[in-house]
């Protein structure tokens, strides 16, 4: 959250040169940017465990058999990577979904303001919390999906240990 | 001449020294099994041998070739070690086959990659793959694997695993097929097996480097025996030589549990 405050407000308020403009699009751009940052951050770290996790004996017996190291790496170690990081990978995209969420923050209409805008009345209806509820459904209907996709992917590399 | 000549290798690691100037040779067909205990240095000069390890000084020369000079910076370009690597097959205590590859596309793996780099593999590509596919047939068959050819890695037990890995080397047709100790991670019936295998490849006058603890299998499948201890070559000579009548003190303990039992 506080990196989607910085990276909004520290180029207008300290350098005093906006970027991102005022409107719904720059908001829209300064939540994608924060949350590629992070996001990066976190997937590095998985990619780079999962890449550890292969063991040496496989790069050496690739090796031993006259193969260059792209080979290597392609023909032999990526699939493995992939193998191990589609777990933790699953998660953090199911974190970054409801994640979203923070990005009103700095006034992106995201999901869950939408949501409130409907129970506040500002579109006519107003005291219920049914709006909000639904927000509920979405989030949990968006990350079903992606739970069942991953899944698959998950099962497809079950062929080998 | 000899198909393998080892000069004064020494290998240290931080401030150990594990290798401290071991010289052999090698003639064609010759098995040499290299025993000793633990932490003696066998592995990592096999490891030397294959390339994984640099050894700090000294010279490997295969077929009249020199492979590796220390005093040669020539002789250490990295872009030529991998071609130098084909010399060696090596077959690794716990197997390290490729777990996303059928045992048969393990053995034909790095003979494909290796043809891509034929003049003439786009014109003959589908001849050349077939010629691949089925040597490497040939092998699983040799191997006692013909019914195990679309299995994965871990559909199969140690022992069919290490002798995918055998096919596996051979199918690069090294000059020089390295073990280091083949069975150590194989129960004693696996172990048979693998050690039938071996003994076939030996009966064909494969030229071998074998790092084995299997005292009565070194015995009898090897025609020159390397006792080592401590990162010295301390005696070699023939099977009988060394197991019957060793002449240092220390093989004579190392192998009296074995002649005793």
């Amino acid at each position: 959250m506080i990196q989607l405050l910085i990276i909004y407000y520290f180029p207008g308020l300290v350098l005093h040169n906006p970027i991102w403009g005022g409107d719904e699009t720059g908001r829209f751009l300064a939540a994608s940017v924060s949350f590629i940052l992070n996001y990066a951050c976190y997937f590095s770290e998985i990619y780079r465990g999962g890449i550890q996790g292969v063991p040496v004996g496989q790069e050496e017996a690739g090796l031993v058999l006259g193969m260059t190291k792209r080979q290597i790496f392609f023909k032999v170690t990526l699939l493995q990577m992939i193998k191990r990081i589609v777990p933790p990978m699953s998660n953090e995209i199911i974190t970054l979904v409801k994640d979203t969420s923070l990005a009103r923050i700095i006034a992106l209409q995201e999901i869950i303001w939408a949501g409130q805008a409907f129970m506040k009345g500002s579109q006519g209806i107003s005291g219920a919390i049914w709006p909000l509820f639904f927000t509920a459904i979405y989030y949990l209907i968006f990350n079903g999906i992606l739970t069942v996709l991953l899944g698959q992917l998950e099962k497809k590399l079950s062929y080998f240990e | 001449m000899a198909i393998l000549e080892v000069e004064h290798i020494r290998k240290s690691f931080e401030h150990t020294e594990i290798l401290k100037d071991i010289s052999f040779s090698l003639e064609k067909g010759q098995v040499v099994s290299i025993i000793g205990s633990s932490g003696s240095g066998k592995t990592t000069l096999l490891r030397c041998l294959n390339f994984l390890e640099r050894p700090d000084t000294g010279i490997i020369r295969a077929n009249g070739e020199t492979l590796f000079d220390s005093d040669n910076p020539t002789t250490q370009q990295e872009s030529e070690i991998r071609k130098k690597r084909l010399h060696f097959g090596l077959v690794f205590q716990s197997f390290h086959l490729f777990p996303q590859y059928t045992a048969l596309e393990n053995v034909m793996l790095a003979k494909q990659l290796l043809a891509k780099e034929q003049p003439d593999y786009r014109a003959r590509k589908t001849e050349i793959l077939a010629e691949i596919k089925e040597q490497a047939e040939s092998l699983l068959i040799q191997m006692g694997l013909s019914q195990r050819m679309n299995n994965y890695p871990h559909q199969l037990s140690g022992g069919q695993c290490q002798r995918v890995a055998i096919a596996r080397a051979l199918a690069l047709q090294p000059d020089i097929l390295c073990f280091d100790e083949p069975t150590s991670a194989l129960d004693p019936e696996l172990t048979g097996e693998v050690l039938k295998v071996i003994r076939e490849l030996a009966d064909q006058n494969t030229t071998m480097i074998i790092v084995t603890h299997e005292m009565a299998f070194a015995r009898d499948v090897a025609n020159h025996v390397i006792f080592m201890d401590d990162g010295h070559i301390l005696e070699q000579g023939t099977p009988t030589q060394i197991f019957e009548h060793p002449s240092e003190e220390r093989t004579r303990q190392f192998l009296s549990r074995f002649t005793q039992g």
